[in-house]
């Protein structure tokens, strides 16, 4: 039941469903028994796939478990030497409970980010760990438990007493019978004062028994303070929350309580739930979760950002994944999800994909392709422009010969293993570089310049080319801090990244010479390179400007005065510039233009806008407007515009209400209705006189005044209509837009 | 609600009680001796923190009389009211072994009476006076309706000595609803006047600090305070926190006790800001020294009004869309969001008979409207997709709109917004659309 309320819990309303857990049976089952075999390929070659996928599913899955305990250690840390020096303080030395003036509940505050879904897992670690570090007698309150004060007080004194006794029956029974400790915690009545007598007896007296046992005892037996968490104040009933903080306050001496409040947004809710009276009770401290959009940036760069998943997203993969969380739900765990099913998709319909493994596995796997895989390598449209290419000897060779083929095919996949190791390092520096520029033609995340990158090689983009410009004007002490950071992000790389990293260290050198040089004429200097600056700007803004006799003239002095005065400094800076502008040209390239990306990246945006981005209503009006796209029926395909009698009672009645005002008179809609079903037959009608039509008219035939009715209160249950009580025989139409 | 704790160890207990002289000597003579007949009901009430749930205590105790006293927010039924105040009588403790309940079941206020009378027996209490304390009685009268008529007559219908003793905030007038109430003893605690607040207060001193020298601290705290605020303890706490404050030029000998003009220019600009965030208590102790220390001019980031609230693209946007449609009127809606809005009809006169729309608050919208509207300002083409209407649902839960209705009517559901105007603005400004030309109050 834990488990159903946390799912269920979620924002979005509706209906959820729980199959009956068979996990045993499932078990049987793993991924790759529900992978297609792909192209005829062998059966082995499925298990491989499913192999490879398997094992990158699972080190994601631990990199992603290790990060977020990662990210929540120090609000976790926090939070517990909150909880545990709370009442610590409050008996000692602290001076207003000391001197008796008023005691206050500890309160901490947790500001937990809009996306609810994430909160109750979070509830869930909070939980387990502040039994194991502060104290083991800890619950977890939900707002649904808030309906009446009953409710809320037994499930507090309910899951409190319930717990020790779970947990009196686990540990020793020398410190007490367990039978005569066993209460029914059915029976018990929810008052404070059962709590206070439970407390004292269970808890005031085993505590020192047993500290003298264990000399040394655990940090779980050091505090015996009652935690309360509170998940989502906000939506518990305010009166019933008001009275429980009041009852608690009134056993604070005797109880040692302390509550967690899960608030989403912020601390000014508090006010809004709880009034003045019952606020003073409490000492509040505010603790804030990451945002979401930090720890976003953090998945991203530990699981895209990184050669140690061979496994990437395409340009419109990934922006679509960060389309949904940034517009739709900061929800952090929604994002890992959809980067996991990328995965399984990937995996699941490329069938080249098992060579998308770490780079030492990788040879062996191309040493027992297949001729048909091999084909299927051929028909890849980037390995398709890679030979066309190359000359028509080594195209024959390439094509026709498999074992040259493999060769290649090992190289090919070489490259791109070391563009990964490269590229990501590279992507860093640049990234110092301009994450601070004025305006961010690159944007100022790490997470934006990469989703740039994927889309077209970066020098070839408009932002690149302003960047550049800016760093033009760096100033001496900027661009070395700047060449620090990118030679410490380069310090552990080796190869290629590790000449780089030489280079800009001897250009930081010679930065920092010209410091020194500099000194003696210090006067001189600085002028110039203030002068610099300013001529570098002017030089700069003729080119977008119209150039006039006058401004040309003019730039034309300036041009030659500017070669005279040309400092050190800045041909060093132009000389680095230049340097870092080869660096990135040659590694941030983008990763369609490389051979094999294929199997590498996946782009397949459609389908993952089809799993992570349910449109139900689209999708029923697809269906009502043209209802082809799901029956396939060659009678239903006509215009969306139209309406015939060849598609289905329900559509037509759906294409004729959309023609309508916000009433529609029923009688009308009728005679539209069977004027469309009989539309045929009304051309033949026509010459028999008109007599028989006026008949028509008035007397509709019962099985097409039946069939509109059942259409009628089909769009009524669709939720397109609702009878009103304005107007007779009359319904309201209820959707406007066609989406 | 005035959970006031002895204030010094020593001393007999009339003396520790300040400025209630008055009611005490009431009191005193009302309960007379131990066997001395007592008043049916006594009715204590005043403001919070004048001390009625403390002299009440005390007075008991002192007189070792029987007594129960009960915190009426604690019992949400009769049954556990009752139990309550016989379990308290008889002195039984509750355990393990009696599975947590008392050992004689009461549900009705007939049996309690009866079973009143067996404990009194018991403990031959016969000749003296036996007191229940009802604390906060003003939850008596959401209980049954026979339950408040019933205690105040109990010693008539149980024929013992019993005084009930009700203390509650709310003037007696609002306890009588119907016919049939014993009158009982009124005994009013009033507010405390500066003067006694100041004497009350320096009881606070710490020690190493003469009284005198406290007593003029406080007299400060008071002069920025008391304006705003009268409630004892609250003041208590205000005097607490900041006394560190007052003191620091003297812990680090830059002025001396005496020097009273320099400690008042230290502390004043602290109590000024002290008094902007009275009553919150967003600072517990602790975080507002570190913050004092800090000796930021500006509020901490928690206190500013206009908390940055984090939200996703789109719930921005339907939350601007949720703030249009419930504050304009829906006619309004072609002229603001329609390409070909025609000439805009609005005379003077129609202007001046609308009341202000921020006035009379936000107004309840269909979902569709919300829905147009939302598509109309968002410049881009967006998905219908399910996502998009989980965030509305997301800022109902959110508390920044309000659904009207039960939540499971699917047809046409109704909001409302329930967002300020200066927030919304805030989060137009963010993703740079400029809300007041889109309202109808404010556009021209």
């Amino acid at each position: 039941m834990e488990e159903a309320d946390a799912v269920t819990s979620s924002v979005s309303k509706g209906v959820f469903v729980f199959k009956p857990s068979s996990k045993k049976k499932k078990r049987s089952f793993e991924a790759e028994d529900y992978f297609p075999r792909l192209h005829k390929e062998s059966a082995s070659c499925t298990t491989l796939r499913g192999d490879v996928y398997n094992g990158l599913r699972t080190n994601m899955e631990d990199d992603i478990g290790d990060l977020s305990s990662e990210i929540s250690k120090k609000l976790l840390d926090d939070l517990t030497k909150f909880l545990q020096n709370c009442h610590t303080n409050t008996n000692g030395k602290d001076r207003s409970t000391a001197r008796g003036c008023r005691t206050e509940l500890p309160t901490a505050v947790l500001i937990t980010g809009v996306s609810s879904p994430d909160h109750s897992s979070i509830f869930r670690a909070l939980v387990d760990i502040f039994k194991k570090r502060v104290s083991p007698h800890v619950i977890r309150l939900t707002a649904n438990q808030s309906s009446s004060l009953k409710t809320l007080m037994s499930a507090v004194v309910g899951q409190f007493i319930g717990q020790e006794d779970a947990m009196s029956e686990d540990e020793e029974e020398e410190t007490e019978e367990p039978s005569s400790s066993y209460v029914n915690v059915r029976k018990i009545p929810g008052t404070m004062q059962v709590l206070r007598s439970w407390y004292q007896a269970n808890i005031q007296t085993v505590a020192p028994a047993k500290k003298k046992k264990t000399s040394t005892p655990s940090p779980s037996q050091a505090s015996h303070s009652l935690v309360i968490l509170f998940e989502d104040v906000g939506s518990f009933v305010p009166r019933v929350l008001q009275d429980f903080v009041h009852i608690t306050s009134q056993y604070l001496p005797s109880l040692p309580f302390s509550f967690v409040f899960g608030f989403p947004t912020s601390v000014a809710a508090v006010h809004q739930v709880i009034p003045r009276s019952v606020s003073s009770l409490l000492r509040i401290e505010k603790f804030q979760t990451q945002p979401a959009l930090v720890s976003l940036s953090q998945i991203i760069e530990m699981l895209l950002l990184t050669p140690n998943y061979p496994f990437k997203l395409g340009p419109k993969v990934y922006h679509l994944l960060s389309d949904l969380f940034l517009y739709h739900s900061f929800s952090v765990k929604a994002f890992v999800k959809g980067i996991q099913v990328s995965l399984m998709e990937h995996f699941y319909c490329q069938p080249l994909s098992f060579l998308c493994c770490s780079s030492e596995e990788s040879p062996s796997y191309v040493t027992s392709l297949t001729h048909t895989q091999l084909e299927l390598c051929r028909s890849l449209k980037s390995f398709r422009r890679y030979v066309e290419s190359l000359p028509p000897q080594e195209q024959r060779a390439l094509l026709l010969d498999d074992k040259h083929a493999k060769g290649v095919l090992n190289d090919l996949l070489e490259i791109i293993y070391e563009y990964h190791k490269n590229f990501f390092p590279v992507l860093k520096c640049l990234h110092h570089l301009t994450s601070r520029l004025p305006h961010a033609p690159l944007g100022r995340k790490l997470r934006e310049l990469y989703g740039m990158t994927l889309e077209k090689h970066i020098v070839e983009q408009e932002g690149y080319n302003q960047a550049v410009g800016l760093w033009r004007l760096y100033a001496r002490e900027e661009l070395m801090s700047h060449l620090d950071a990118c030679i410490e992000t380069l310090s552990e790389e080796e190869g290629q990244l590790e000449e780089i990293s030489k280079k800009l260290t001897l250009y930081r050198q010679q930065l920092e010479a010209l410091a020194n040089t500099g000194h003696l004429p210090a006067p001189k200097d600085t002028s110039e390179t203030e002068e610099d600056s300013t001529n570098d700007q002017s030089h700069l803004q003729p080119r977008t400007g119209k150039v006039t006799l006058h401004s040309l003239q003019e730039q034309l002095l300036v041009e030659a005065k500017k070669k005279k005065e040309l400092t050190k400094y800045e041909v060093l800076r132009h000389e680095v510039v230049a340097f870092l502008h080869r660096v990135f040209e040659k590694i941030l390239v983008a990763p369609q233009s490389l051979t094999l990306h294929e199997i590498f990246y996946f782009d397949d945006v459609s389908k993952i806008r089809q799993y992570l981005q349910a449109a139900p209503r689209v999708a029923v009006q697809t269906a009502l407007t043209n209802p082809y796209v799901y029956l396939q029926n060659d009678a239903c395909k006509v215009d969306p515009g139209t309406v015939t009698d060849a598609l289905p009672d329900i559509c037509i009645v759906y294409k004729l209400h959309l023609e309508y005002g916000r009433l529609i008179n029923l009688y009308d809609w009728l005679q539209a209705f069977v004027t469309v079903v009989t539309g045929g037959e009304e051309e033949k009608k026509k010459t028999k006189g008109k007599k028989a039509e006026a008949k028509d008219e008035k007397e509709v035939d019962p099985q097409l005044h039946a069939r509109f009715i059942r259409a009628v209160s089909e769009l009524q249950f669709l939720g397109f209509i609702k009878p009103t009580k304005q107007k007779t025989d009359h319904v309201q139409r209820l959707t406007w837009g066609g989406c | 609600m005035t959970m006031s704790q002895p204030l010094t160890s020593t001393g007999t207990w009339n003396q520790e009680i300040l400025c209630r002289n008055k009611q005490i000597t009431l009191l005193q003579l009302l309960m007379g001796k131990k066997s001395h007949a007592t008043p049916p009901a006594i009715f204590i009430y005043g403001h919070s923190s004048t001390g009625k749930t403390f002299v009440t205590k005390k007075l008991l105790k002192s007189t070792e009389a029987p007594h129960a006293s009960i915190n009426c927010v604690e019992c949400y039924s009769q049954r556990l009211l009752y139990e309550e105040i016989l379990g308290q009588l008889s002195g039984q403790v509750l355990c393990a072994e009696n599975n947590y309940t008392r050992s004689s079941r009461c549900e009705t206020m007939n049996e309690f009476v009866r079973l009143l009378k067996i404990v009194i027996e018991e403990n031959e209490w016969e000749d003296q006076t036996v007191y229940i304390v009802l604390d906060n009685a003003e939850r008596l009268r959401n209980m049954e309706g026979h339950i408040l008529p019933v205690f105040l007559r109990l010693s008539e219908l149980s024929k013992c000595n019993v005084c009930v003793i009700l203390l509650t905030q709310i003037i007696w007038e609002k306890f009588s609803a119907t016919s049939g109430y014993v009158e009982p003893l009124k005994i009013h605690f009033p507010d405390y006047s500066k003067n006694e607040l100041l004497e009350i207060m320096t009881l606070d001193t710490p020690e190493g600090f003469s009284k005198a020298f406290y007593s003029s601290y406080v007299n400060l705290l008071l002069s920025v305070f008391h304006m705003a605020c009268r409630d004892l303890s609250e003041l208590r706490h205000l005097a607490l926190i900041n006394f560190p404050k007052y003191i620091q030029p003297i812990e680090k000998g830059e002025a001396t006790q005496t020097d009273v003009h320099k400690l008042w220019r230290n502390i004043e600009p602290h109590l000024k800001k002290a008094l902007q965030t009275l009553f919150l208590r967003e600072v517990s102790s602790s975080q507002w020294e570190e913050y004092q220390e800090n000796d930021s001019s500006s509020l901490p980031p928690l206190l500013s009004s206009t908390t940055q609230v984090e939200l996703p693209f789109y719930s921005k946007y339907l939350l601007i869309a949720a703030y249009l449609a419930s504050y304009n009127p829906a006619k309004s809606d072609r002229r603001f969001f329609a390409k070909n809005h025609g000439k805009i009809q609005q005379t003077k006169r129609m202007k001046k008979a609308e009341a202000s729309s921020q006035l009379i608050g936000p107004k309840v919208f269909q979902l569709e409207r919300l829905m147009a509207i939302f598509y109309s300002i968002v410049d881009v083409r967006v998905t219908p997709s399910a996502e998009l209407f989980a965030q509305i649902s997301s800022l109902v839960s959110l508390q920044m709109l309000s659904q009207i209705g039960s939540g499971d009517q699917l047809d046409t559901p109704k909001f409302r917004c329930c967002v300020s105007l200066e927030f919304i603005r805030s989060v137009s400004r963010t993703v740079n659309f400029d809300i007041m030309k889109y309202l109808y109050e404010f556009a021209a």
